[in-house]
């Protein structure tokens, strides 16, 4: 008898002591019969950098150039995973802000800046603010704003003018409560979170504002993940036994909060009486009037658990209708790991779709919107099936990279445990350009090889930085320097970008919807609140039109419901790429529209 | 100078006809034997018929067959022909020993469990034992057992591709998609007629997201299963992953006209859970239509999937959909409602699975899984759980109440029912206050509100 069979043999007769006794649990019953088959374990494997396998590529005409330079010296988000904790709170990462703080008419870049351990306390590392000078490289004015004070381990970066001054106010969220900077107009920042009663002791991720309750005052939605604590940590293991990230299944899920805006610079917490459900994990939250009725309502991306799709009465009063509507769980009722969130109309047809950018093992979920935010889940038939099963997604924004008139999708990605089972820790970003609205297809952008690099992708946010009527990207990565891309696509389109002044509700005009009617059909944008992963674009609105459609007219459905028609002679331009400044007009007297002159 | 010639052949003649249907009986036999050793189980079942048709082997043919009949499932005829084999002389241990076996493989390890041992110190037909033994380590969920009896099993029979296809199986339940292919690939390069384990190479390359990949696995493992069934589902799920909706069609049309067999033979010896067996066609139909926004026709399909299969909670969101799809928004609401509550009670499942990693003799969750299952997702699988509570407390009177109610609503579906539900009732104190352990009888089984 061979070795090995003497050792069956003594294996025999162990096992034959402790019949009954060995039972360990079994996953088996969970393939065969189904339960808890979503769960998806954060595991182990290649922890070195490593391809993601590009799938089959589409040609493109976008082409990026790396701009990253222009950042200088910006901190990187910072984690703290080399105490060696391998808390969950490591996972998060930090977004990025893309807004134009000091109206000197270029956008300019905020990061959140993470955290430390100290022993088991958490410490919070600075914000950055980058303001960009003249001739596009940008200054780290982190200091001369005020906005450099150490707060909370910190994730998000949610920007809106909340207090209606004309100027952008950040909020940052984190772990164990949230900051808030208002823009005094002077170039500086002060922190008014607990004045202006914001507070907000739970774990935040995203967040998103807009005027839920239509007083014209701008309300805050606030995801929350899961309850970790230093009293709740507890020892998870990867592959080969080693110690590595718990899963968010290990943790129960804690409830968002809303913040009611009470029109003087105060808040309240609303979550009561607003209506939210418990126990999401949320990571994503998006606002936009999804069903088109005039209010704004909110859809939420959940870590493990059912998104939220909240629907707004017109009141105030959000009803949960994620698995009704369709656009809670994938085709097969699971529960994604959700974390970005995209708003764009996929399909031309002129209803408002929804991406959810998931965790490995799952497809995007694309949600057609057929209208009253009836949702399908349609990523088969779009192909995101063919992206392969290695991409743990996060950030992602809309945009018209290539002027074509549909809105592509750009992603950025990376995993959230230290030793990677079935895919690479670090990993390259996704532009996904949308075939006519029938198929959203990778390519690989010509000009940098950034899309064919890995990284520890988080936020991303995107806006015509150098004002060329193209957008461009930029990314925040943990423990990797953020990334500036500028979009130099040599494309035959033209570009409008329309930036809202409302009036009689928010001035930021979140909430707003506009179509661009053209003899070549209608295209649909929306100023959505909050969107992407932890992070901020840029709120103008931005077209691209093929260069042989006519403008017809754009309609501006403002949050309030007043509706805006600027006829075709008040666009008509020489320029291809244009931006235009649009004030809310009123029963009587109708929009103001100045053209702001653009780089080229 | 003829005559002796003429005798020779005369004399071959003789023991042609004397020993030739012998001779071809046992090399049929012999064919059959290695067609099991390759899972080819239809060549199998054939060179067994055609050794039949020869001659009589006696013992060693209706052995053979029992073992084939034993491996497919098939007690019932594993039974008599170990019987036929008994009365042809066969050493009653070996009888003996294929019956443990066939308990092993069927969940029931005490009789192996005793006697493993012995058995492979003796080290006849092992790898039959190893196989048995895996099988039922999986059904009671002794994993760990599983993969070390099949290290140890792959060291000594390296050409056996059966450890490969099982140690598949596991390493698909880590979400090790890539690993398990390759598992599955090795049992295919050993034993290029394992239909199953094609088959199965064929849902992880699904699952890698790689569905051309896929359908070329689901069209070798088709001809080499014995029911054409899986393989044609197989197929025509990848095409409608890849948007080929009309090919999905014709297979699954294909699938319809097969010739109708023992469907969750079909689908066991496929490696997949018997229970949907019967909804398998149905379901990715519907699937199918549901891909196409045909939602009137998806509807029908994806009744009938329930009406087989009423556990089939994702099957009741799909149908969910093609009601609302069609404005069907209140029918549609009810089917959510029973997915989310089946959802709910898996989630709480999952959390009590993990607790039992901490404390696998936690009797009460055990009995809770066990219900959830019998209630909400596969009665086979429920009764399995709560025959682990059984081993920890046979006195354990919510599990008898509960399987005695369960045996008593389904007898009408095994006459061995009966019997069992009187077995459990009357473990059953009197004084003993009946739980809140009901089994639901109303599955909505076409997919209709039963609530």
């Amino acid at each position: 008898m061979s070795r090995s069979r003497m050792a069956l043999a003594r294996m025999a007769r162990t096992m034959s002591r402790d019949t009954g006794r060995t039972a360990t649990v079994l996953a088996l019953t969970l393939l065969l019969a189904g339960c808890g088959s979503e769960t998806v374990p954060r595991g182990s494997g290649p922890s070195e950098v490593a391809s993601t396998g590009a799938a089959d590529t589409v040609a493109t005409t976008v082409r990026f150039s790396d701009e990253t330079s222009r950042l200088g010296s910006v901190s990187p988000y910072e984690n703290g995973e080399q105490a060696g904790r391998n808390a969950i709170v490591e996972s998060l990462g930090g977004g990025v802000g893309v807004f134009d703080f000091d109206r000197d008419g270029r956008l300019d870049l905020c990061f959140s800046g993470g955290g430390l351990f100290e022993g088991d306390s958490l410490i919070g590392l600075p914000t950055s603010l980058l303001r960009q000078k003249s001739e596009g490289a940008f200054a780290d004015v982190s200091a001369a704003a005020r906005i450099d004070v150490p707060g909370r381990y910190s994730h998000g970066v949610s920007v809106a003018d909340y207090d209606d001054d004309g100027f952008s106010d950040v909020l940052i969220t984190g772990y164990g409560g949230v900051a808030l900077w208002r823009n005094l107009g002077d170039g500086t920042f002060e922190q008014v979170a607990e004045s202006a009663g914001l507070i907000d002791p739970s774990w935040s991720s995203s967040a998103g504002w807009g005027d839920l309750d239509g007083d014209g005052n701008l309300d805050l939605y606030i995801a929350h993940y899961v309850d970790w604590s230093f009293e709740n940590d507890p020892v998870c293991y990867g592959p080969g036994g080693k110690p590595d990230v718990c899963a968010p299944r290990d943790f129960n899920g804690l409830k968002d909060a809303v913040f009611s805006g009470n029109g003087d610079g105060t808040f309240r917490n609303a979550s009561d009486e607003v209506g939210l459900v418990p126990e999401g994990k949320g990571l994503g939250v998006l606002l936009a009037d999804l069903d088109h009725s005039g209010s704004l309502d909110v859809y939420v991306a959940n870590d493990t658990t059912n998104n939220f799709l909240y629907l707004n009465d017109g009141q105030g009063r959000l009803q949960e209708q994620g698995v009704l509507s369709g656009a809670a769980v994938d085709a097969m009722a699971n529960a994604n790991g959700s974390m970005g969130l995209v708003l764009t109309d996929f399909n031309l047809d002129g209803h408002p779709d929804l991406l959810v950018a998931n965790y490995e093992d799952e497809n995007f979920a694309l949600y057609r919107n057929d209208g009253d935010a009836n949702f399908l889940h349609v990523s088969t038939q779009a192909g995101l099936n063919l992206l392969g099963t290695v991409f743990v997604a996060f950030g992602c924004v809309p945009g018209d990279f290539d002027l074509d008139g549909d809105e592509d999708i750009a992603v950025t990605n990376g995993h959230v445990v230290h030793i990677p089972r079935n895919a690479p820790l670090r990993q390259q970003p996704l532009l996904l350009v949308n075939e006519s609205g029938e198929r959203l297809s990778r390519t690989m952008p010509a000009g940098s090889d950034y899309f064919e690099r890995q990284h520890a992708g988080r936020g991303l946010a995107t806006g015509d930085i150098n004002r060329d009527g193209r957008l461009d990207l930029v990314f925040s990565n943990t423990r990797e320097a953020p990334a500036l891309l500028l979009n130099e696509s040599p494309s035959a389109g033209d570009s409008l970008q329309l930036r809202l002044v409302g009036r009689e509700g928010n001035r930021s005009a979140i909430g707003a919807r506009v179509e661009l009617v053209t003899s070549a059909g209608t295209l649909l944008r929306h100023v959505a609140g909050g969107g992407s992963y932890l992070s901020t674009s840029d709120l103008t609105v931005h077209f691209g039109k093929p260069a042989s459609a006519d403008i017809d007219d754009v309609v501006i459905h403002w949050p309030g419901g007043h509706v805006d028609t600027i006829p075709a002679d008040a666009l008509d331009s020489e320029s291809s790429h244009r931006m235009l400044v649009i004030v809310e007009g009123t029963d009587d007297r109708p929009a103001e529209v100045v053209e702001v002159p653009l780089a080229r | 100078m003829l005559y002796p010639v003429g005798g020779v052949l005369l004399l071959a003649l003789a023991v042609g006809v004397i020993w030739g249907p012998r001779f071809l009986a046992r090399l049929a036999l012999w064919q059959g034997e290695n067609a099991v050793r390759s899972h080819d189980w239809r060549s199998a079942e054939l060179w067994f018929a055609r050794a039949c048709s020869f001659h009589s082997l006696g013992g060693e043919s209706a052995f053979a067959w029992a073992r084939l009949n034993r491996r497919l499932g098939r007690f019932d005829v594993m039974s008599e022909a170990l019987q036929d084999a008994a009365d042809a002389g066969t050493a009653p241990q070996t009888i003996e020993r294929e019956v443990w076996l066939a308990e092993a493989q069927s969940g029931r390890m005490q009789n192996l469990d005793a006697r493993l041992g012995d058995l492979l110190i003796a080290g006849e037909d092992l790898p039959a034992i190893c196989e048995a033994y895996v099988l039922g380590c999986l059904l009671n969920y002794r994993l760990d057992d599983a993969l070390r009896l099949l290290d140890l099993w792959q060291a000594d029979f390296p050409d056996d591709p059966q450890p490969h296809y099982l140690r598949g199986r596991l390493t698909e339940h880590s979400a090790d998609f890539e690993g398990a292919a390759d598992e599955y690939r090795q049992a295919i390069r050993l034993a290029p007629g394992h239909g199953a384990a094609a088959f199965n190479l064929g849902r992880a390359l699904v699952a890698l997201q790689k569905p051309e990949d896929a359908l070329q696995a689901y069209e070798q493992a088709t001809p080499l299963l014995c029911d054409l069934q899986p393989g044609l589902v197989g197929q025509a799920h990848c095409l409608r992953l890849l948007g080929r909706i009309d090919d999905a069609r014709e297979r699954l049309d294909a699938a319809l006209d097969s010739p109708e067999q023992d469907i969750e033979l079909a689908w066991r010896l496929a490696g997949e859970p018997v229970d949907s067996a019967p909804s398998r066609v149905a379901a990715e139909y519907g699937h199918v239509e549901l891909a196409a926004e045909n939602y009137p026709a998806a509807e029908d399909w994806l009744r009938k999937a329930l009406n087989a299969d009423p556990f089939a909670w994702r099957t009741r969101y799909s149908l969910a959909t093609a009601l609302r799809q069609q404005g069907k928004t209140d029918e549609a609401a009810k089917q959510i409602q029973r997915v989310e509550a089946t959802k709910q009670a898996l989630e709480e499942c999952d959390r009590m699975i993990v607790g039992l990693r901490r404390q696998p003799a936690d009797v009460e969750a055990r009995f809770t899984i066990g219900k959830t299952f019998l209630q909400h997702v596969s009665p086979k699988q429920g009764v399995i759980w709560l025959r682990s509570v059984l081993d920890l407390d046979p006195d354990h009177q919510a599990t008898h109440r509960l399987l005695a109610d369960y045996y008593e609503s389904h007898r009408e579906e095994n006459p061995e029912f009966a019997e069992l539900a009187a077995r459990h009732r009357q473990q059953i104190r009197p004084d003993e206050a009946p739980d809140d352990v009901t089994v639901e009888n109303g599955t909505g089984k076409d997919g209709t509100d039963d609530e």
